[in-house]
């Protein structure tokens, strides 16, 4: 690009001549940033922790069989609940993949699950239930006659608590992306008053430029590109706000974590920063798009 | 003086302007400006000097007529048209117009870098453009820290630095005291002597009569006169007495 140099020199000098404005935009947008991302790891740690306990579209149930039970009673489980509609899944889980996903999920502890004998470790069956046909009394109901079967000793379920998580993900979910939306639609607004505030300090600059004969593109660009580089250093102060916490977060967690599994918080994916750096940069584009233009065509 | 070229660079055609019903700021305004020629537009306050140079750089439109630059009517011209006809345009207007907050260097490199030369060229162009206007060795001294002559050479600097055919200059020394007005008309003398076409509106009888050069005078919202060399005799301003005009 021709004039990229001059761009990026000008868009710089109005960071540094009007940093004051531009520094409490950036701020400004962090927060709102902050906020959204934070309920954005809220939701994707709870959706982790929804998948743990066999995702949001099933109930799950673990059914831990007898130590006497015949080989063959795993077998004959499943063959009975395979019949049933509200039965979406049954996989028998052996005691080797038992204690391998113990190890997976607390691998600081890999050595003392290994030293621990096999009989440790039972098989056991998973159950997993559809909540569109398997209501709550449903629910109870078909766990209350496994648990009656001869040949089980222990029905799991994960019970009001799955039903809580289940529930505060979702309305995470939907407050995320309600507050998203919100935070996108006000942010683009701090965006649009800073670089129109911006512009007008600059307005003897830009008559110059247009009466030497600069095209309104050449007169756009360093206010797009603030715009830009703004939201985008606001988001990745976010992003760094969001790691740093998630990272406290974690070591204050530690006394839960064998509840809610080695990592009961976890960091925003890639596909997640991603996401949050380009509508960050949309915002920014956005914001100075509708200054620059209107203030072009006054 | 450069002697005026065969070919004429601007054509004003029959150009009308009224921002009031009842009073036009001037109408049917007819003239040429020859390639290489060095002209006063001149009048009373008022009388649309600086509108009608508005209108040459498209700052400005008119209600009829037409002006060719070069064989293009610039008042047809499309918006998207008007950057490139201002690149080869350099305007030089009376408050200076320029960015106080920047650099020498940075108010004349301006010009340069709209046209996307690289670096190195803009570098030497300033450099040679400062030299011509007496300020060399100011290029990082902010124009804000200059006096009112300084600042005007440093738009003559902008308006020249990347080679136009024509510079229009509205007023340029109405702000300068009579030194420093003298260079900047020296100056733009300069300029035109290497063959750029100079347009300069100017109600400073004294510059005229000091500076012989073809005057058109606007007086009532026509064209008066045109005169040529020393002879200003023949604009006749409403209300102003020959001997007002002069030196």
């Amino acid at each position: 690009m021709m004039h990229l140099g001059y761009y990026l020199r000008r868009t710089l000098q109005g960071f540094r001549n009007e940093w004051t404005t531009n520094l409490a935009t950036v701020l400004t947008l962090s927060v709102a940033f902050v906020l959204v991302g934070a309920l954005a790891t809220v939701a994707v740690s709870l959706g982790s922790q929804v998948e743990r306990w066999g995702g949001a579209d099933q109930y799950q149930v673990t059914v831990y069989l007898k130590p006497d039970a015949p080989p063959a009673a795993a077998d004959q489980l499943r063959r009975a609940l395979d019949g049933m509609g509200e039965v979406r899944a049954v996989r028998f889980v052996p005691g080797t993949e038992a204690r391998q996903r113990l190890m997976e999920a607390f691998p600081e502890e890999s050595a003392a699950w290994n030293a621990l004998d096999a009989s440790f470790f039972p098989g056991y069956v998973e159950i997993g239930l559809d909540p569109a046909i398997a209501d709550e009394d449903h629910y109870r109901m078909l766990v209350g006659r496994i648990g009656k079967l001869d040949i089980v000793q222990e029905v799991e379920t994960h019970g009001d608590w799955y039903a809580s998580v289940l529930g505060i993900h979702r309305a995470a979910r939907v407050l995320a992306i309600a507050l998203g939306s919100l935070a996108i639609f006000a942010t683009v607004f701090v965006v649009a008053h800073t670089i129109r505030l911006n512009f007008y300090r600059r307005r003897r600059q830009v008559e110059v430029l247009r009466m030497c004969g600069a095209t309104p593109w050449f007169v756009r660009m360093p206010y797009l590109l603030e715009g830009l580089l703004g939201a985008l250093f606001a988001a990745l102060l976010a992003l760094g706000a969001i790691t740093l916490f998630v990272e406290a977060v974690r070591e204050r967690l530690v006394d839960v974590a064998p509840v809610l599994g080695a990592s009961p918080i976890e960091h925003l994916p890639p596909l997640a920063w991603l996401v949050f750096l380009a509508t960050a940069a949309l915002i920014g584009v956005s914001g100075s798009w509708m200054s620059v233009n209107k203030a072009l065509r006054s | 003086m450069a002697a005026g070229g065969s070919q004429p660079i601007l054509e004003i055609r029959h150009v009308s302007k009224r921002y009031r019903a009842a009073k036009p700021l001037f109408r049917d305004v007819t003239f040429e400006v020859q390639s290489g020629e060095f002209v006063y537009v001149t009048g009373p306050s008022g009388s649309g000097k600086s509108t009608l140079l508005r209108m040459v750089y498209r700052d400005e439109t008119a209600d009829t007529g037409s002006i060719q630059f070069c064989g293009k009517d610039v008042l047809a011209l499309s918006s998207s048209a008007i950057p490139f006809l201002r690149r080869n345009v350099g305007v030089i207007l009376q408050d200076f117009k320029l960015i106080h907050e920047e650099s020498v260097y940075d108010n004349i490199a301006l010009a340069l870098e709209i046209l996307g030369l690289p670096q190195r060229e803009i570098y030497d162009r300033v450099r040679q453009a400062l030299d011509r206007v007496g300020l060399a060795g100011y290029e990082d001294v902010r124009a804000a820290d200059l006096s009112g002559g300084e600042q005007q050479r440093v738009a003559v600097a902008r308006a020249v630095v990347a080679r136009p055919s024509l510079v229009l200059a509205d007023e340029p020394t109405g702000n300068l005291d009579a030194g420093n007005a003298a260079m900047v008309v020296d100056l733009l003398e300069e300029v035109n002597a290497e063959g750029t076409t100079v347009l300069l509106a100017t109600h400073d009888n004294m510059l005229i009569a000091a500076r012989p050069h073809r005057t058109v005078a606007l007086v009532d919202g026509v064209v008066d006169e045109i005169t040529r060399g020393r002879a200003v005799e023949g604009v006749r301003y409403r209300g102003a007495s020959q001997e007002a005009l002069q030196p």
